[in-house]
């Protein structure tokens, strides 16, 4: 008996009515076109492309639109930036979009502090007025403070300011490179940003800079660092090390970990220049300069600091030989460290190591002209923060900043308060607009025009992806609107029309066709390559002090660094569900902050996991949880930017501690001294697949390999099978994910969320362990070999998604067929069939079956955000990662149409297509010339959980570790 | 020929416009061979003829009036899947299935009506005569 029949027949028995079939679906309205657009295709996506405004680090996105609305934001594969990948907070912006706490148009303030609406009239109208009266008083009685803008906006505010009789206008980010720019003026006469070539590099040692997750520009800096750790796969010694009191996500990927004391950095760095100046390792081209480098570091000998730096001199030696032998190498800086008395001190020794080193001109170029050089210096921002608040400032403009918020301490939001008038230009509510007077909300980066040009050569542009979604207006367009009702005569200067022809005017006098404009619209800007000046080193009389000392500290007293979120970076994407639900790699917390604190210095203080602690600083003090972490130094503890908001947002709003209110308040540092802990309570924070060390005896889910079993070919020994192999006989879909390109950061995740509608599950379910992600990444620490200074984590980043087994566990167990193997490979699962016993998801050993126990929502707008290729499914329904199954069937189609074989690439799912390191690779391992067969067959490739026999269709390539 | 389809903003007779013009399907729903959906055409293509043609018919008058107010027609679906169901036009026309296998004789109608109920059962049918896929992934994703 068939089952489909056994179960009518059961139904039937039991007295209900058998359905002879669905009941016909209900019908909907189709709505055509009025005048049909010439390229877009009803139901089809269209890319446009744009820049993705979430940091400075200006990646080219193409975002995709179906029926008019942005669905999707992927990376431009010709931006030179990011080229066609895309990090977890790129892939987030989405959310942003739509929204639901976004500005719906212009707001007053109310004396009692409530907000009335306006028409966006009167609103600039209002605006124009103050600007009268500021004007009539005097010059410089206007200030701007905003996100970093270059390009034509640069021009706008600045042409803008001038004609309300002002210049000061600052360009402020919470993380700027000011100790940089000013050690490359010391030593290279060079006031600017660097360009770092990773990839170029043989070594790497970083003093904190966390260029996988933040730093700078993440994704390209990402796609190099892979580029060097696949290069360098068999050096037996690795090829990176972090010098740091604390192991960020970045760090967790160090081949070893320098556990420098906080604030010693530069001491540390200057003890390695002596090191290998000593020790006549230095490269033949700092020859000239190698008598005053010499005295310069003569005070700090290895062997002098070890009291300071916590480091043995013989590590400091063997660093020195290892960064020098395999060059070139590339040292950076950043870190705690780029806040802090002695930031400049370390940023100049890092520039002499990498002369001593032979990396300048090779690694570690100058000309490059980064836009982050653009950006106010803190003594800009502490004058204006003055201003402000001695009343000589009457109109403050804050245009997509947050400093109220970012900014240590508290002055600013004190100083805000002296301002009788704050315009902010923000589109979502946060702590700055709190204080403001009249709102005018900004469009979101994909409705608007612009431009930004994140470096020399690569002047990248916006352009609208859809037209907005509420009554929000340009704000070059506030500024030209209102400049003419000021000034109209003056204000003809500025050009005619909105800020859209001002963009392309501005355009224009660079590329003089509109077949130009088109051109640079359709690649997302203008890319050149901008070749590199020649910067010599100068022999400078440093003005160190005697020894850069850590300012002395009692024993046992513990230090705070606070630390950018790789995710919420520094708190400004806070309100994205999907950035919260998505584990922290390093914590693994989700929906909430925590401090990370070292186990042993836990027990010495009474606290346990999950605490709830009192952080008291000289500065301030927050309440939050306790993350035991072995990451930190034993005297230091660590909290990450980004919680604790205030503003009323659905997500972010009371959800953690404000780090920032326990630093100096004047903004010198990102960690703070003498910090006490005291225990108030406790509470569960949530934690998703906390590491685990590999259990001994069992073969790890997390492999790893020394540098010389990895070139030695290894045998496979399958288990027996009782069942015949499934004909595959096109296609055979199938993955290899390289685990040693993998670090952790996590856009395939966010990628997976966009594309195929994966529900937020939030902070409830994620305690139930029913977070909805398709693919997770899951960290693993191999047992750490403990050796003297330069300790190694080992850690180990697998994702983790549906391994398509062909033996799948999970098939056999469905009473209904839901899931089946289809001859394409792919484990299918049909939603539509799914009854909802959850035994497959029991019996599948990945556990990657996620089930929908409640209905899953979108707050509107958000739903505008799905995808129409990708059915969204209802409670009571398994889901799990498809292979992006839409894409696959997209690609075969596009194959047919153009009436040619499918062809390795012509598929590529969110997660692969997303990767910074690129370390997923997707394809048919029926084509024996596919990248997916070759990677497959490396020697380095295994299967999770092998001996289960599950026969996966994902090769993962296994981790190499030094010796 | 089953009952009559639902009742349309418009009284669009297909009818009359094939035995008038004996336009193709596709004129109109261009779509078809190159996307998912065949699509409704946009007003202006009505409008490019009846700008001059039958302007005294009530019908246009009423065509003329959603042009002149900027206003779609918001037409009701007769070929109706449920959303869970990815179908779509361009595999079939390759494959050189003629319109009117799934949506009947529309060419025939005044008031376009389903002349079969788009069961999965009975797409399977023909999938299975034309050896077309039946894997479930082909179409449930």
């Amino acid at each position: 008996m068939k089952r489909r029949d056994f179960l009518k027949v059961i139904s039937a028995a039991g007295g209900a009515a058998v359905a002879q079939g669905c009941s016909p679906a209900p019908s909907e309205t189709l709505i055509p076109y009025l005048v049909a657009p010439d390229d877009i295709v009803a139901g089809e996506a269209a890319f446009v492309a744009t820049t993705c405004r979430e940091c400075p680090a200006g990646c080219g996105v193409l975002a995709k639109t179906v029926d008019a609305r942005v669905i999707k934001v992927e990376g431009n594969p010709e931006h030179p930036v990011n080229r066609g990948t895309l990090c977890v907070r790129g892939q987030a912006s989405v959310q942003s979009l739509y929204d639901p706490d976004r500005f719906r148009g212009p707001l007053l303030r109310r004396g009692d502090g409530s907000y009335q609406s306006m028409s966006w009239d009167d609103a600039e109208a209002a605006l124009a007025a103050k600007l009268r009266e500021a004007r009539a008083r005097g010059t410089g009685r206007v200030a701007w403070i905003g996100q970093l803008a270059t390009g034509s906006f640069e021009r706008l505010t600045r042409e803008w300011l001038a004609l309300v009789e002002s210049d000061r206008r600052l360009f402020c980010e919470t993380f700027d490179h000011e100790p940089l720019r000013r050690a490359a003026a010391m030593v290279m006469g060079r006031a600017e940003i660097p360009t770092y070539r990773f990839d170029e590099a043989n070594f790497v040692l970083s003093f904190g800079a966390d260029f996988l997750e933040t730093w700078m520009s993440n994704v390209e800096f990402t796609r190099q660092y892979a580029a060097l750790r696949r290069r360098r796969a068999t050096d037996p010694f690795g090829c990176f090390v972090f010098a740091s009191p604390r192991l960020s996500l970045t760090g967790l990927n160090a081949d070893g970990w320098v556990a420098v004391r906080a604030g010693a950095e530069a001491a540390l760095a200057l003890s390695l220049v002596h090191a290998i100046v000593a020790d006549g390792l230095s490269h033949e081209s700092v020859r000239p300069h190698l008598d005053w480098v010499r005295s310069l570091v003569a005070p700090y000998a290895p062997e002098a600091l070890t009291a300071i730096t916590d480091v043995q001199p013989a590590d400091v030696h063997a660093l020195a030989r290892q960064f020098t032998t395999a060059g070139p190498s590339l040292a950076v800086g950043g870190g705690a460290a780029t806040r802090d008395p002695h930031a400049i001190d370390l940023e100049v020794a890092v520039l002499l190591l990498n002369a001593v080193g032979g990396n300048l001109g090779r690694t570690v170029t100058f000309g490059g002209g980064s836009a982050l050089d653009g950006l106010a210096t803190r003594d800009e921002i502490l004058d204006l923060e003055r201003a402000l608040a001695h009343g000589n400032i009457d109109v403050l403009l804050v245009h997509h900043a947050n400093p109220a918020y970012a900014l240590p301490g508290g002055a600013f939001e004190s100083a805000l308060a002296r301002v009788p008038f704050v315009v902010s230009l923000a589109s979502t509510p946060d702590e700055t607009t709190a204080q403001a007077h009249l709102i005018l909300p900004d469009h979101h980066s994909l409705e608007s025009w612009g431009d930004y040009a994140p470096r020399a050569g690569v002047a990248g542009m916006l352009q609208p992806a859809m037209a907005p979604i509420l009554s929000t207006r340009a704000s070059g367009d506030v500024l030209l609107n209102v400049a003419r009702r000021l000034d109209a005569e003056r204000a003809m200067a500025l050009g005619p029309g909105d800020y859209a022809s001002y963009v392309s005017r501005f355009w224009g006098a660079l590329s003089p066709s509109d077949q130009a404009w088109t051109d640079a619209l359709k690649r997302g800007g203008r890319y050149s390559n901008a070749a590199p000046v020649a910067a010599a080193m100068r022999d400078f009389t440093g003005s160190f002090p005697a020894v850069p000392l850590p300012d002395s500290r009692p024993a046992g007293s513990l230090t705070l660094i606070a630390f950018p979120s790789p995710f919420l970076y520094d708190g400004r994407q806070a309100n994205d569900a999907w950035l919260q639900e998505i584990p922290d790699p390093v914590s693994r917390t989700v929906w909430n902050g925590w401090i990370e604190i070292h186990p042993d210095t836990a027990r010495r203080l009474g606290l346990a996991q999950d605490d709830v602690v009192g952080v008291q600083s000289a500065s301030g003090s927050v309440t939050t949880v306790v993350r035991l972490y072995e990451g930190v130094r034993r005297d230091v503890v660590a909290m990450p930017l980004g919680y604790g908001r205030r503003a009323p947002l659905r997500n972010a709003q009371a959800r953690g501690a404000r780090a920032a209110a326990l630093l100096p308040p004047d903004g010198s540092s990102w960690r703070v001294d003498g910090v006490s802990l005291v225990r108030q309570g406790r509470r569960r924070l949530i934690v998703l697949q906390a590491e685990t060390e590999m259990p001994p005896g069992r073969p790890p889910m997390a492999q790893v390999i020394r540098p010389s079993a990895a070139a030695v070919a290894r045998e496979r020994h399958l288990p027996a099978d009782l069942y015949p192999p499934h004909a595959h006989r096109e296609h055979r879909w199938g993955m290899a994910i390289d685990l040693n390109a993998c670090t952790g950061c996590s856009a395939c995740v966010a990628a997976c969320y966009a594309e195929n509608n994966v529900p937020v599950a939030g902070e409830r379910a994620c305690a139930e362990g029913r977070e909805m992600s398709w693919i997770r990444i899951e960290r693993y620490d191999a047992p750490r070999v403990p050796a003297s200074g330069v300790r190694r984590f080992e850690s180990v980043f697998l994702p983790m998604l549906c391994q398509q087994c062909d033996e799948a566990p999970c098939e056999p167990v469905c009473p209904v067929y839901a899931t089946y193997h289809n001859p394409e490979g792919l484990n299918a699962q049909v939603y539509v069939r799914c009854i909802g016993t959850r035994f497959c998801s029991n019996n599948c050993p990945y556990k990657v079956r996620r089930f929908n126990f409640s209905r899953p929502s979108w707050p509107s707008p958000l739903e505008l955000s799905l995808n129409p290729d990708v059915t969204v499914r209802s409670a009571g329904v398994m889901e799990k990662c498809t292979f992006c199954v839409q894409r696959i069937q997209a690609g075969k189609n596009v194959a047919a149409r153009e009436q040619r074989p499918f062809r390795d690439g012509d598929v590529t799912p969110a997660c692969a297509q997303t990767c910074p390191a690129q370390a997923i690779v997707f394809g048919d391992l029926n084509d024996p010339a596919s990248r997916v067969t070759r990677l497959s067959q490396d020697r380095r490739s295994y299967h999770v959980l092998e001996e289960l026999n599950t026969r996966p269709a994902i090769a993962y390539l296994k981790r190499v570790v030094p010796e | 020929m089953r009952a009559e389809g639902p009742q349309q903003p418009i009284d669009f007779s297909h009818r009359a416009h094939y035995v008038a013009d004996n336009l193709d399907c596709e004129y109109c729903h261009s779509t078809a061979r190159r996307a998912a959906l065949a699509g409704v055409p946009a007003l202006e293509r009505c409008m490019g003829c009846h700008r001059f043609v039958a302007t005294a018919h009530p019908d246009v008058a009423k065509l003329t009036r959603y042009w002149d107010r900027r206003a779609p027609i918001p037409w009701v679906q007769v070929s109706v899947v449920p959303r869970f169901v990815h179908f779509t036009h361009e595999a079939h026309v390759r494959a050189k299935v003629a319109c009117a296998e799934c949506h009947g004789p529309v060419e025939q109608m005044d008031r376009v009506a389903a002349a079969h109920d788009l069961t999965m059962g009975w797409c399977l049918q023909c999938h299975r005569q034309r050896r077309a896929p039946v894997d479930c992934l082909t179409c449930h994703y």
